[in-house]
């Protein structure tokens, strides 16, 4: 989560070193060549001892020899100036009315050879010693009190404008996270409110989308929610209105029967996309209780059973011999379950095994087994859409379903963070579908 | 013949419930908003309300608590199928039970009839006087009247019913299967809430008359037990 803060920091600290380092030098570099403003003429006796191997070296090895003397470091600094241009061996610079000072003192220098004059392959060069000024001198190679304070200080700065860059961005991560968890009325941190630079755009705009988003899928919920509700009250009246029919005429009834069921039937439809519209309409709204998984199981396995029997079915429960509790809404997970069930049933050829085990990860674990065809594999990862059948209903002549129930399962093993898993048996021996649900601790 | 009042919004529907019910032997009267159903209630006798939950204007819910305050008749809700909040609601508030909508005529006059059917005051003149006791609970099943440490218990038709199968039990388990169909009349639906909800209701009006815990304990999962001192 930091992730952003270090790289900032890293970034603007390594810049800001960089930067010091390099105007550092170059002042360094500068003021190691500037004219001799506050160099004082040394005319002291000990002044022959710095002039003269140089006087020595320019005799017998030549200007170049002489200038790579020059260059090293002596606790005077010996300056040899050819006269008739007035350019200095190593090209430092001089002032002009410097070398007049030393020209006039040259005479009276001559005694303690403080200032020496020399000819070379017919160059005059007037040889004299300069005092480095004090803070020169004493001044370190390398300056550390400057630099570890200027480390310091953009050690400082980089935390300070790290922080400033990335503790908007991390927010505005954890508010965009949020959203992408479902909650679309997001507030957004006062940092970030009070912000009037594009981050702080960048924020409310990111907040208007996300309340945007939220009218749009609320409205959509609320519109499958109003229509499913409002189909009701028709439904209702021709129910009544059947119910009336039948009660005057008394006799054959096979198409009242046939009305009757089809209302059933939508009112079914109606039941489903109720269920899935409160499970679209979010988690907040589900009932928390504490739910006994093994008598939910064996009443649903019992109406299984029931049912199987005139089909000519079998379905066989293995519970484990311990508390199993979950927490959640016990409706929906009976519904949840009993769709799986009532699926396999279905879909079986002869069995269905119910089995519920608990994971070593404390999870509970519910497996449903039956010897049916299967789904096609190209088809499971789409059986929990909504609506979706898939191509082996085409052929079973009692499938009546909607193809909502794994869309309703999905949605609420979701809302339990549950999982739900499905694959086929080899050779197409049957479907296995495994649920799984946090165990209550 | 039996007086039934209908309150619901939805007059064709309204219509046609009347007109199945009465060739079911029944007298009806509608009313389409809850304050014509008040009205109609007190200048007449009956034996049951049939409200409609979800009406708007004055609401079906504040309807029935209106009902209650006044009186204990009998009150069928009809909610909405799949909406529990709402039905809960009711319960608590005192209605004595539901049916979803949609439901058939057929299965709503079933449920008008087991509400009435337990209601009555018994016409065995025998039953009359026969007194249930336990602790210093007393019932008269034929009057139909309860009284908890001397003082008449103020109940719905419903609560009445499952405290008489309580008692009629009293110190062994009762499933709430049981109670549905013996104190309810009808099977219990999957998770039926609802005789939780009558009796926390019948707990407290037993409380609210002696402090000490009511004798009802539950069964967690199971069902009720009535405790025998
Ligand atoms: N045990 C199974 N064996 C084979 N196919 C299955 C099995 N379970 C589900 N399917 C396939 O997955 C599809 C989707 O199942 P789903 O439960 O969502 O819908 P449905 O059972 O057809 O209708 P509904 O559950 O809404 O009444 C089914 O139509 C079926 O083709
Ligand atoms: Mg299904």
């Amino acid at each position: 989560m930091y992730k952003l803060f270090w790289k900032f920091f890293f970034t603007i600290w390594i810049a800001q070193l960089t930067t010091i380092w390099g105007i550092g030098t170059a002042i360094w570099y500068i003021r190691h060549h500037e004219p001799l403003t506050e160099v004082n003429l040394d005319l002291s006796n000990g002044a022959s001892f710095y002039l003269d191997p140089v006087v020595d070296t320019l005799k017998t090895q030549g200007v170049v020899a002489t200038e790579e003397y020059l260059k090293k470091r002596f606790r005077r600094i010996v300056y040899v100036v050819d006269i008739n241009n007035n350019k200095e061996l190593l090209g430092r610079k001089i002032p002009i009315d410097f070398l007049e000072l030393v020209n006039q003192k040259s005479h009276t220098s001559l005694l303690n050879n403080a200032i020496q004059s020399l000819s070379v392959d017919g160059h005059h060069y007037l040889l004299f010693v300069a005092d480095i000024p004090s803070p020169w001198r004493n001044r370190p190679l390398i300056p550390v009190v400057p630099l570890v304070g200027a480390t310091l200080a953009s050690l400082l700065f980089a935390f300070i404008l790290a922080r400033h860059l990335s503790r908007p961005i991390e927010i505005l991560k954890q508010t965009i996270s949020q959203v992408g968890a479902g909650h679309f009325n997001i507030s957004l941190h006062p940092q970030l409110v009070n912000r009037n630079d594009s981050l702080g755009e960048l924020a409310s705009d990111i907040q208007n989308m996300s309340s945007r988003l939220g009218k749009l899928i609320d409205s959509q919920t609320k519109l499958l929610h109003t229509i499913s509700h409002e189909l009701r009250s028709p439904l209702t009246r021709l129910q009544m209105a059947t119910g009336l029919l039948r009660q005057k005429m008394i006799g054959n009834d096979d198409e009242m029967s046939r009305i009757e069921r089809e209302c059933k039937r939508i009112d079914l439809l109606i039941g489903e996309l109720l269920t899935l519209s409160k499970l679209d309409d979010g988690i907040n709204h589900l009932n928390e209780e504490i739910i006994d998984l093994n008598p939910l199981i064996r009443e649903i396995s019992d109406n299984a059973s029931f049912e199987a029997k005139s089909l000519n079915k079998l379905v066989s429960l293995n519970l484990l011999n311990e508390f199993i509790q979950v927490k959640g809404d016990t409706s929906l997970l009976y519904y949840a379950i009993e769709n799986v069930v009532r699926n396999a049933l279905r879909h079986a050829r002869t069995n269905i095994v119910i089995t519920v085990m608990k994971t070593p990860n404390e999870k509970a674990h519910i497996s449903v087994i039956d010897d049916g065809e299967g789904v096609d594999d190209s088809e499971i990862m789409h059986i929990t859409q909504p609506f979706f059948r898939a191509s082996n209903t085409l052929k079973a002549s009692n499938s009546q379903g909607f193809g909502l129930g794994l869309a309703i399962t999905y949605k609420t093993l979701q809302a339990h963070n549950g999982e739900i898993q499905f694959s086929n048996l080899s050779d197409k021996q049957g479907f296995k579908v495994d649920l799984y649900l946090p165990l209550l601790t | 013949m039996q007086k039934v009042l209908l309150i619901d919004d939805d007059i064709e529907l309204v219509e046609m419930i009347a007109e199945y019910l009465k060739r079911e032997e029944f007298d009806v009267s509608v009313a389409h908003t809850g304050h014509d159903g008040l009205s109609l209630l007190k200048k007449d006798n009956f034996s049951i309300v049939v409200l409609d939950i979800m009406m708007p204007g004055i609401n079906g819910l504040e309807t029935l608590a209106k009902i209650r305050e006044e009186s204990l008749i009998p009150v069928l809700m009809l909610t909405a199928r799949g909406d529990d909040s709402d039905r809960i609601i009711g319960l608590e508030l005192g209605a004595d039970d539901y049916v979803p909508k949609p439901c058939t005529p057929r299965e709503l006059t079933a449920r008008i009839k087991a509400i009435l059917r337990r209601s009555q005051n018994s016409q065995n003149l025998n039953d009359n006087n026969r007194v249930i006791e336990v602790n210093q609970l007393k019932l008269w099943p034929g009057k139909r009247q309860a009284f908890w440490f001397d003082e008449e218990l103020q109940l719905t038709s419903s609560e009445f019913n499952l405290l008489e199968v309580l008692i009629k039990n009293a110190g062994k388990l009762v499933t709430k299967t049981q109670l549905s169909e013996e104190g309810l009349g009808h099977p219990l639906a999957r998770f039926e809430r609802s005789i939780d909800v009558h009796i926390s209701r019948i707990r407290n009006k037993l409380e609210a008359i002696n402090h000490s815990s009511a004798p009802i304990k539950t069964v967690h999962g199971q069902g009720y037990l009535l405790i025998i001192e």
